[in-house]
């Protein structure tokens, strides 16, 4: 799932003020690489997220994706591209607050067509895979900051997407578990998948073994 | 299986907010119940009614004097005369019409009313007596404790011979079997030769009377009696079902060949019940209306609560379509939520109303209720439909939520 960004311009109209958010963006991500979105808050690097998940569109510009031309597809493709291609996690998580671990995870699969005691088999694979084969059952307010970082890991890798996008993934977390949930996707990286983490820490940034710098809409190779 | 996880994600925040979603259905709830209890004692009152016009005997007859359209005709003049009785205002049936229609085709038995009101000497009051030919025993089902009906003897011989009602019998004879004894009416000796016995009060006579209260006398005896030679109506009894229509051609033949057309009214029991039956549908549709306003009313809660629900969720919609869920899934799981909160809130209004219309004549012995399996199902699709209707707004609204909104709400 190469990704493939073309002279990307993305702008919101404010009453009658427009802001650009990305100017001219344009660059390649390789399937397997690791590669953090470095760059201050407002610097339009969730923006670049979205477009690349798929959950938002371009202003301007094209993104290929597998080499297919993503502004051409409808609502119900992108949909099936972020369910089955695209894991994401985000900085709080995100989890269903009256869904237990499981159900959280089993969702993905659920929405991807899969008979649901297969969702529900994949889901606990996924979770006892992260360690949290004690937790299965919990709900979200049961479990600790790392403990729902990693069933919202879980959630992302349960239909086995070739891309993971990260959103601040350890920003909610104390040192060591913002420690632990790299080290997860350091594993995942090595198992072939494409990891792209967007954060505003340089620190992150170094386990990447790529860095994109983006400030005021553009985007710079470090 | 996406729309497995509609419904799971459904009841799950039904059971989530327990208290919001019952006070959301309780409108609906009312509604429904509302709409049953109305049907049912409409119903009810149907049942009551056509099984007592059934209980004075089938097939049957009623001449009544004057001109009285009880089903107005097709494509008749507006201007025809509609009472003749009231035009004419005289009665001119005599009973020398019941005598004229004995034994005639298709006729099995003819009797007639003559109302009266007599002095009674024992208890010291006026009652009220009827005066019947002895085909009423064939005409009306009499429940007969002793004793036997007028025969033709004492009606032709005009004797004062009484049949009364069990009350009647109770007062005047402390309830022993009377047979064969006396009371005065009008200072005068009638002996009892028949006691009438209903069990239940509501069991009313055909001239919605109670039948316990009842004292029948020979239509002879009272007519001579009152110098008067008009019968307030006649009651024919056709020799079958297949012959009343027989029996309604000989009656109007002969009635004609000794009346004018607008002296006199044939109505067959069934057009009667006809009418009954058509005017009580209209009641029972006309309150179920009033109260299917009141499901209205739920329906606009439920898309109230369903709009405070993609409000509060904004952020959930968000995260399922990261995860994959497209339109449709989120537009079905908000619709399913709906229909969910009014199909439960129906089923329970359901029960409330089968056992409110149940338990209503055991508080109120006069009120009779039905439930009619239409209404059922009506009221069901009707909860059905008010869940769709307010909940597809909603369901749009939050299938149309864009993802990346969505994510940053708090």
């Amino acid at each position: 799932m190469g990704i493939n960004i073309q002279s990307l311009y993305k702008s919101y109209i404010n009453g009658d003020e427009t802001t650009e958010v990305l100017k001219d963006v344009s660059f390649q991500v390789e399937d397997g690489q690791f590669l953090a979105i470095v760059g201050p808050s407002g610097s339009g690097k969730s923006t670049l997220m979205n477009i690349i998940g798929c959950l938002d569109r371009p202003t301007r510009g094209t993104y290929y994706l597998a080499g297919q031309d993503t502004g051409s597809l409808g609502d119900r493709r992108l949909a099936a591209i972020r369910n089955k291609h695209i894991g994401f996690v985000f900085q709080s998580f995100n989890l269903l607050p009256q869904y237990t671990a499981l159900e959280n995870v089993e969702l993905a699969g659920l929405y991807s067509n899969i008979p649901p005691r297969t969702a529900r088999e994949k889901a606990r694979e996924a979770l006892i895979s992260l360690g949290l084969e004690n937790r299965v059952k919990y709900m979200p307010n049961q479990l600790s900051g790392g403990q729902k970082q990693r069933v919202a890991i879980a959630r992302a890798i349960v239909n086995s997407p070739s891309i993971i996008l990260a959103d601040e993934p350890t920003g909610s977390l104390d040192s060591k578990t913002g420690r632990e949930v790299l080290d997860i996707f350091n594993g995942l990286n090595r198992e072939g998948k494409t990891v792209i983490v967007v954060t505003h820490d340089p620190a992150i940034a170094q386990e990447a073994n790529r860095i994109v710098n983006i400030k005021d809409g553009i985007v710079r190779e470090a | 299986m996406r729309v497995q996880e509609s419904f799971r994600s459904s009841i799950k925040s039904l059971f989530h907010n327990k208290l919001r979603s019952f006070l959301t259905m309780l409108g609906i709830i009312i509604g429904i119940f509302s709409v049953i209890m109305l049907t049912s004692i409409g119903e009810g009152i149907k049942n009551q009614v056509t099984s007592q016009v059934e209980s004075l005997g089938a097939n049957l007859l009623y001449i009544f004097p004057g001109k009285v359209e009880l089903v107005p005709r097709r494509g008749q003049s507006k201007l025809g005369v509609r009472n003749g009785g009231f035009v004419e205002s005289k009665n001119t049936l005599t009973y020398n019409d019941v005598l004229a229609l004995k034994g005639k085709t298709g006729i099995s038995a003819v009797s007639c009313i003559f109302p009266g009101v007599d002095w009674l000497d024992d208890l010291k009051i006026f009652t009220s007596t009827t005066g019947v030919d002895e085909d009423d025993a064939i005409v009306t089902k009499f429940n007969l404790k002793y004793g036997r009906f007028i025969n033709k003897n004492e009606r032709v011989r005009k004797e004062r011979a009484a049949v009364i009602g069990d009350q009647a019998n109770k007062e005047l004879f402390k309830g022993k079997n009377s047979i064969g004894k006396t009371f005065k009416l009008n200072g005068k000796d009638y002996k009892v030769i028949g006691i009438l016995q209903y069990v239940k009060p509501e069991n009313l006579g055909p001239q919605g009377d109670d039948m316990n209260v009842k004292i029948y006398l020979p239509v002879t005896e009272m007519l001579d009696r009152a110098k008067q030679k008009n019968i307030s109506q006649i009651m024919v009894k056709a020799a079958s079902a297949q012959s009343v229509g027989t029996a309604e051609k000989t009656v109007r033949d002969i009635m004609l060949k000794r009346h004018r057309d607008i002296e006199f009214t044939v109505i067959k029991q069934q057009d009667m019940l006809t009418a009954i039956n058509n005017i009580l549908g209209i009641l029972t549709a006309g309150l179920g209306g009033i109260a299917a306003i009141s499901l209205l009313v739920g329906g606009i809660g439920i898309m109230n609560i369903m709009l405070v629900s993609v409000t509060e969720r904004t952020r959930e919609i968000g995260v399922r379509k990261a995860i994959g869920a497209n339109r449709r899934d989120i537009l079905i799981q908000f619709l399913i939520e709906a229909v969910f909160l009014s199909i439960i809130g129906g089923l329970l209004g359901l029960a409330a109303g089968i056992s409110g219309a149940r338990l209503l004549p055991s508080v109120f012995p006069m009120i009779h209720t039905a439930v009619s399996f239409t209404a059922v199902l009506i009221a069901l699709l009707f909860a059905l439909l008010v869940g769709v209707f307010f909940g597809v707004y909603p369901a749009r609204l939050a299938s149309k939520l864009d993802p990346i909104e969505a994510l940053r709400s708090e």
